[in-house]
């Protein structure tokens, strides 16, 4: 099978810090899998998430996305992988506040041509595409609505939405549920992980609710070293 | 680079109270900036046309700028008069094709009157060799007939026929008149956007006439000659205060200037207009620049108000950053994003200026024609005022620099775990 992200002897250390905050010897996302990861505030979950999206550059080691050691990467070049291929979705204020839902929503489009050809390519215009989107998470007409007057839970839907929006083959979801209540994060995680089936995508979930994790095919844990540990093989 | 501005303009849209604020003080700044500089070119434009044709401009020795300044402009007074003796050698001169005199020193209501002769209205040449012309009337005839300019006419709502009395010296209050003498309007010129057209003409003989029973400046005592006796006096002047003249040929022109300033009995200066109002720009030029550089400063304050204001939301915009970062934004379009924004209000604030400043121009221009005698003309933007603007542009793209830089190292140092 196909990997979607592959890490192999990556360490990282920030400018200035006395031990790595992280020390991977390997990592591996099948494409299309549904991946837990679990880890402590502190555990380098986000510098993790920042590595592989290629905000910040790696320093040691190999980080394979969709076959391509983004390590040595000029940073255009990974910030386009980024564009064209992942899609994020944060703990909370997700959204830009001045645009609105469908802006916001086709904002991937405009930064990645990929993006907007396979957001194209299921037929209609980017908007009608956009607008099923909304409708399979339950967002029928608030692409009107300013961004800033929707639900906390709604907002969640939006950055949904934006981050599967031209099928990118990984999404990945940093605390996506935090801010919701109990009812609210479980029926999230369904429409998430059935859109996600939908389009082919691996999913990277990252939550220290271990309640969740059932949901997934299997759980990698950060624990407080920092290495990536692989719990339960669910395949 | 189009979705990044359509994300610039939304986000402006976002912070217009405070980028809206901003604008407005680059706007007016800007309005300054051109204001000045128009006003510059027009007064200059404005001095260049009011006189053509005269090659010559005489008077008693001074400085040439002086001289211009009070013969032609009627700006300043003349320290002393030439001799009417004086004036008909330069006139009898065998290269001098015409001489005009010209006697100033009585005004009626603030504008000026000046003593001459009929050969004022042939000879006198303004803008590009255009003759004076009558809309109404004719020149004087009479000792005490008056040819107004336009704005004299108009400003005081005189007709052909109406009675004036003219008061001696310059100024608006306080003065002495010659209310035994009053004279009566025979014509009115047609505009000529020259300080012409604030001018009462009156003869020479006129000049003498009312000064007849005055001594060092004020009648004499109990002693008047009434307006019908004067012409039993001898009323040609004794002196004028300035000469205009024109040469045969241009070339000798100076050969002439050469000689009156030789010449023996009485100290004489001769200038070519053109030249003294060189001069004169040599010593405008100096607050002229001190101008700019005033209103350039000020200018400049209004975009590191720009700068302040896009530095100071720079905190409160970091988790967008990261999430525009975080959907493929490359660090250069954060940079570019900042700087777009500042080019944007810069753009809008010069757009703004334009439009106060034509509306400011149309509404002022009849108050400072009147009170500066210079004609605002409604204009596009000129040359220089477009140099202007597109230095403002560039500071405004420097405004945008250091947010910009300050918004990449955020981006760089945030990642995506900005969580504010």
């Amino acid at each position: 099978m196909a990997l979607a992200i592959e890490i192999r002897d990556l360490r990282f250390r920030y400018p200035g810090a006395a031990v790595d905050c992280l020390d991977i010897e390997l990592l591996r996302v099948e494409a299309g899998a549904r991946v837990f990861l679990y880890g402590p505030s502190g555990s380098g979950k986000s510098t993790l998430l920042s590595l592989i999206g290629g905000v910040i550059p790696v320093q040691q080691g190999t980080l394979n996305l969709l076959g391509k050691n983004i390590a040595h990467m000029r940073p255009a070049i990974c910030d386009r992988l980024r564009a064209d291929h992942i899609g994020f979705i944060f703990q909370q204020f997700n959204l830009i506040p001045y645009l609105s839902v469908m802006d916001n929503v086709l904002l991937p489009c405009r930064f990645s041509s990929r993006r907007q050809q396979r957001a194209l390519a299921g037929g209609g215009t980017l908007s009608e595409t956009a607008r099923r989107l909304l409708s399979h998470l339950q967002l029928e007409n608030t692409e009107h609505i300013p961004v800033t007057q929707l639900s906390v839970g709604q907002q969640q839907r939006v950055a949904a939405a934006r981050a599967l929006i031209g099928k990118p083959e990984i999404v990945i979801a940093d605390e996506p549920t935090s801010a919701l209540d109990a009812d609210r994060q479980s029926a999230f995680l369904d429409l998430l992980l059935q859109e996600c089936a939908e389009a082919n995508t691996a999913l990277i979930f990252v939550s220290h609710n271990r309640q969740l994790a059932a949901q997934f095919h299997y759980e990698i844990a950060l624990p407080s070293i920092n290495k990536a540990v692989l719990i339960e093989d669910v395949i | 680079m189009n979705h990044l501005l359509h994300i610039a303009l939304r986000s402006a849209w976002n912070r217009r109270l405070t980028l809206g604020l901003t604008l407005v003080a680059i706007a007016l700044s800007v309005a300054m900036l051109l204001g000045v500089e128009r006003l510059r070119y027009e007064a200059h434009r404005g001095f260049s046309l009011s006189i053509s044709g005269t090659d010559l401009v005489v008077g008693a020795r001074t400085s040439p700028v002086q001289l211009i300044l009070y013969a032609v402009f009627r700006i300043g007074e003349a320290t002393s008069n030439i001799a009417w003796k004086s004036f008909q050698d330069i006139a009898e001169n065998p290269l001098v094709a015409w001489a005009v005199p010209i006697s100033l020193g009585d005004s009626h209501h603030g504008f000026p009157v000046m003593g001459t002769t009929p050969a004022y209205f042939e000879h006198f040449h303004y803008s590009d060799s255009r003759q004076l012309s009558f809309v109404k009337g004719q020149p004087f005839r009479d000792v005490f007939d008056v040819v107004l300019g336009m704005e004299v006419a108009s400003q005081l709502g005189y007709v052909i026929g109406d009675r004036i009395i003219l008061s001696h010296g310059m100024g608006e209050v306080g003065l002495l008149a010659h209310d035994d003498k009053p004279f009566i309007v025979s014509g009115i010129l047609a505009p000529t956007g020259t300080p012409v057209d604030r001018t009462l003409h009156i003869s020479l003989e006129g000049i003498t006439a009312i000064h007849l029973n005055w001594v060092g400046g004020v009648p004499m005592h109990g002693f008047t000659i009434p307006g019908e006796h004067v012409r039993k006096f001898d009323l040609t002047p004794k002196d004028v205060t300035a000469a205009l003249v024109g040469m045969k040929s241009r070339a000798a022109v100076f050969k002439v200037q050469r000689q009156i300033n030789e010449y023996k009995a009485e100290p004489l200066l001769a200038v070519m207009p053109g030249v003294a109002l060189e001069q004169l720009w040599q010593v405008v030029g100096v607050a002229e620049k001190t101008l700019l550089a005033v209103t350039s400063m000020v200018v400049f304050v209004g975009l590191s108000g720009l700068a302040a204001v896009l530095l100071a939301s720079l905190n409160e915009r970091r988790r967008e950053m990261a999430v525009l970062r975080a959907i493929g934004a490359r660090r250069r379009d954060i940079f570019l994003l900042m700087v777009s924004e500042s080019l944007l209000v810069t753009l809008g604030g010069i757009v703004l200026g334009i439009i106060l400043l034509s509306a400011a121009s149309l509404t002022l221009a009849p108050w400072v024609q009147a009170n500066y005698g210079i004609s605002l003309q409604p204009a596009l933007v000129s040359v220089t005022e477009l140099k202007l603007l597109v230095g403002v542009l560039v500071v405004g793209l420097l405004a945008g620099l250091l947010p910009g830089y300050r918004a990449y190292k955020m981006s760089l140092m945030d990642g995506l775990m900005s969580r504010i």
